[in-house]
């Protein structure tokens, strides 16, 4: 094979490489500050899958915690999540959420909380959570 | 003399006018709740409490646990925030109340420090799985814990609604998950 035709090969390995390995976007990402007391916190972030194809999220996890679990509105355990092209995904209160349990302390507000979101395809993507003390909100938002 | 005592009777009148008003201005319960409630004894930090302790104050009451991640922490917020939207008079009518169903995690000092941290207002108590189960009877509601979990971290199923108990100790409204701080000052200054 020519010299050429090996580097066209290798445009494509790596264009095609390109389109597998592109992001989902995370955006609003937050976790609400527990009481110190507590060992157990919620995040809440929008997923938005901005690939060709779909991304399918097998679990994520967090060198701060001991579990950390997605849970949907019903508090039952998302075995995974499948989010196709173009689609959007909320975790949001009292809606899916991402539980961590066995939380390290201390959790301190204005501090981030490391999560990792594994996807099916091998890779994984670290997402930086900001901790929000909420308590006193009385913004028209924040609901039960 | 004569004067002065049909002024009296005249103001008398319109005192008993507007307590009759005021009373008929406070909405109708619906009687599914009725027949939901009842008195219960648990302890607490600061020892055993009665619901009936609490007589002449509204009472904000919440069943959950403290491992809750999501909608706990979310609801005990909006109860304190609504308290705190209250006037210092009326919040000192009113009591809020989160009793954990997970008795074998949550000890009465722990609940004590757990709602603390949303507000003075609210207090934590919790009690033996039968005396629970008793409560979930009278109180209309399911909830499960795990006699044997098989891991630390396991869920408890709980109601996710706020009962709303007036100064007499009856049930008088639900609040459900959407409800807003706003919501519950409006339901705590209707029932003040």
């Amino acid at each position: 094979m020519a010299i050429k035709q090996w580097g066209m090969v290798w445009v494509l390995v790596m264009m095609s490489t390109g389109a597998q390995a592109c992001d989902v976007t995370v955006t609003g990402a937050w976790l609400r500050l527990p009481p110190p007391v507590s060992d157990t916190a919620a995040a809440y972030m929008t997923l938005s899958n901005h690939c060709a194809q779909s991304k399918i999220l097998q679990s994520i996890s967090s060198p701060q915690a001991s579990m950390t679990m997605m849970h949907d509105s019903n508090m039952q355990m998302m075995k995974s999540l499948v989010l196709r092209s173009g689609q959007d995904f909320l975790f949001h209160p009292k809606a899916a959420h991402v539980m961590l349990m066995g939380l390290q302390y201390p959790i301190r507000k204005k501090s981030h909380v490391s999560l990792v979101l594994h996807w099916q395809d091998g890779t994984s993507q670290r997402v930086s959570v900001p901790v929000k003390d909420m308590r006193g909100q009385s913004m028209h938002a924040m609901t039960m | 003399m004569k004067t002065v005592m049909w002024i009296g009777l005249f103001v008398l009148f319109l005192l008993l006018f507007g307590m009759f008003s005021f009373k008929m201005q406070k909405p109708e319960v619906p009687s599914y709740l009725n027949t939901t409630g009842g008195d219960f004894q648990l302890k607490t930090a600061q020892g055993t409490i009665k619901l009936s302790d609490f007589h002449g104050k509204v009472v904000l009451l919440y069943f959950g646990y403290s491992h809750c991640p999501d909608i706990c922490p979310a609801t005990l917020n909006v109860m304190a925030t609504g308290i705190r939207l209250l006037d210092k008079q009326s919040q000192n009518k009113v009591q809020g109340l989160f009793v954990s169903l997970d008795p074998a995690r949550d000890s009465p000092v722990k609940l004590k420090a757990y709602t603390a941290f949303f507000s003075p207002k609210i207090m934590g108590a919790t009690g033996a799985r039968e005396k629970l189960d008793v409560i979930a009877q009278q109180w209309r509601f399911s909830y499960h814990t795990p006699e044997y979990p098989k891991t630390a971290f396991y869920i408890v199923q709980h109601p996710n609604f706020l009962y709303v108990v007036n100064k007499e100790g009856h049930l008088v409204a639900l609040l459900d998950e959407k409800s807003t701080p706003e919501d519950v000052a409006k339901v705590v200054k209707t029932w003040l």
